[in-house]
């Protein structure tokens, strides 16, 4: 278990010595070693969960999301090339896949939310809880891909390159994405300050 | 104001705090645990492995796309270039050649020369009667197709030719001279308005000026031929003030208005050469270099072509004392045509197949080279197919 937290905090920037250990982590887990696929799952449960949290709004759907991503990492592991060093952004990339499944559920369903249940804070200053609000409702404006940049670049701290990497972009293109959701975000707090 | 990072993104400061606080949290111990079980209880099967077609390293598509592409063009443009220069055997026969370069026939742009035709050369020129007979043209070369429908028949009328036969002689005629080369030699003949320089490469050529017949063979010193209207050159260095004249000795200078009895010295070893027992052409072994064509400006050097310092230099444009004492030259040219270096293409690629070191010279200032360097047909010196793979080729296009 140790070993799992020694690959990167939740919600944090992986290092390139996590990748590696997450990459030694996958060969094991294509054998079928259940024990390193434990170790992938405490490592990346976290940011994975606050990826889905983010795209889908509810802790609920999150958990539906995140349990499948794994069911399906464990199912196809023998899958992933190991040796690349990629093993996050092919997690990420399932996540992704299942977070899509999910808005086509819902969209069959005619269940789409309003809004986005973001983290809480716990400030009470009434006026920087209304800018969250605000922010919140504006995320949910957002384009999918602004938001998933937003998502991916201030939830799950990854860096462009990763990215990039995970939405089958290129790092101009996801600097281009930012940029401009920020611009929208900004727009919208601004706009709605008294 | 937005503020550019040194990562180059904006800073939104606003929005980039509230996003911070919204930033969710790590799970709960027991939302965490209660995922794992929710998971590791439902732990299957795993899928096999994707099978990889044949063993074959995963590749990129672009990696695959950019070698068959460039493969592709490599097939398209090696078919038009061999497609036009290897003509039928009737090409040669006819007297018709097709010229691979940028070329004026009779004024107007072309490839096709056809007897009683004018070739100009514009760049650096192949020519090819079928599979017989190349001729490599520089810049500036103009010649006259003069053949008959049995024999090849070329009038140099300017400029650098190399010409290389192997199925057939050829016959070259000039101001006051004309040359036969034999079938398996090469030579260069340089024609300008004071002289006519003519050199054997491989196999002999034998030229007939003044009513005199001379061989010349790979060993053989440059003969300058002046031109008849111009002053006689009477033997000493730079006497006409041309460099080539400058550097050949002055018994290599025929005259045509002198008797044969002041002919040249070198002239002199030239026939003696012809005399000698040793220079008898014998079958050179498979694998043995011969010796390669001398390219303007470059040297071709053979593996064994050359007992001194495997060099030939080719006189009239490259003055160097060594052409005219002839120490450099090329020993392995005393059985030119032995090496049967044929060619076509000939001796360069023959003695890149066999030697393995032939060194032409750039295509800019060489076409004969580089052309001798494509050689199409199989080098009787090389042995084996093997040895068009000699190194030191270029291919002229």
């Amino acid at each position: 278990m140790q070993d799992a937290w020694s690959l990167g905090a939740p919600g944090r920037s992986g290092t390139a010595g996590a990748a590696e250990h997450l990459d030694e982590f996958a060969s094991r887990v294509a054998r079928g070693d259940r024990s390193a696929f434990e170790a992938i799952y405490f490592a990346l449960v976290d940011e994975l969960h606050a990826y889905a949290r983010s795209q889908c709004g509810t802790d609920v759907d999150a958990d539906d999301i995140v349990a499948n991503v794994f069911l399906r990492a464990w199912q196809y592991g023998r899958r992933y090339r190991v040796g690349s060093q990629n093993y996050r952004a092919w997690m990420y990339g399932i996540a992704r896949n299942e977070i899509r499944n999910h808005w086509r559920r819902q969209l069959r369903m005619g269940s789409l939310p309003d809004n986005y249940d973001l983290a809480e804070s716990s400030s009470s200053e009434p006026d920087t809880e209304r800018a969250r609000a605000r922010l919140r409702a504006a995320i949910a404006r957002l384009t999918p891909d602004q938001r998933e940049v937003i998502v991916l670049r201030y939830f799950n701290n990854r860096s462009h390159a990763e990215i990039g990497m995970i939405m089958g972009k290129r790092e101009g293109s996801i600097r281009a994405l930012q940029h401009r959701a920020l611009r929208q975000l900004q727009k919208a707090v601004r706009d709605a300050a008294p | 104001m937005l503020r550019l990072r040194p990562d180059h993104t904006f800073e939104f400061q606003l929005v980039e705090t509230l996003l911070a606080q919204l930033e969710p949290g790590p799970l709960t111990e027991s939302h965490r645990a209660a995922l794992h079980a929710r998971i590791f209880s439902r732990i299957g099967a795993q899928e096999p492995p994707l099978p990889r077609p044949g063993g074959l390293p995963r590749l990129r598509p672009a990696w695959i796309a950019i070698p068959a592409g460039v493969g592709i063009a490599a097939a398209i443009v090696a078919a038009t270039h061999y497609g036009g220069l290897t003509g039928g055997a009737d090409d040669a026969q006819s007297g018709h050649s097709v010229a691979q370069g940028s070329v004026l026939i009779d004024g107007v742009r072309g490839s096709d020369l056809r007897p009683g035709q004018t070739l100009l050369t514009v760049s650096p020129t192949w020519l090819a009667f079928g599979a017989a007979v190349r001729i490599g043209l520089e810049p500036g070369a103009r010649i006259r197709n003069e053949s008959d429908g049995a024999h090849i028949q070329l009038r140099i009328l300017t400029g650098h030719v190399t010409v290389a036969a192997q199925g057939g002689g050829v016959t070259l005629i000039g101001e006051g001279w004309s040359a036969v080369v034999a079938s398996g030699s090469a030579g260069t003949v340089t024609v300008t308005e004071a002289q006519t320089v003519i050199q054997a490469m491989e196999g002999n050529i034998v030229v007939q000026s003044n009513g005199r017949s001379h061989t010349l063979m790979a060993n053989s010193p440059a003969l300058v031929v002046p031109a008849p209207a111009t002053q006689p050159v009477s033997g000493g260095a730079g006497a006409t003030g041309d460099p080539a004249g400058a550097t050949l000795p002055a018994g290599n200078v025929i005259n045509p208005g002198v008797t044969p009895a002041a002919a040249p010295r070198a002239l002199a070893n030239a026939e003696a050469a012809d005399e000698n027992p040793s220079d008898v052409p014998t079958p050179v072994p498979s694998g043995q270099p011969a010796a390669t064509p001398a390219s303007e400006g470059g040297t071709a050097r053979g593996a064994s072509a050359s007992s001194g310092n495997g060099q030939l230099e080719q006189p009239g444009l490259q003055p160097t004392p060594a052409v005219a004492g002839g120490s450099s030259r090329a020993s392995g040219s005393q059985r030119p045509a032995s090496a049967g270096t044929p060619a076509t293409g000939a001796g360069a690629s023959g003695a890149a197949a066999a030697g393995g070191n032939a060194n032409p010279a750039s295509p800019a200032t060489d076409p004969p080279a580089n052309n001798a360097g494509t050689n199409h047909g199989p080098s009787p010196a090389a042995g084996s197919p093997s040895s068009e793979g000699g190194t030191g080729r270029q291919t002229k296009r």
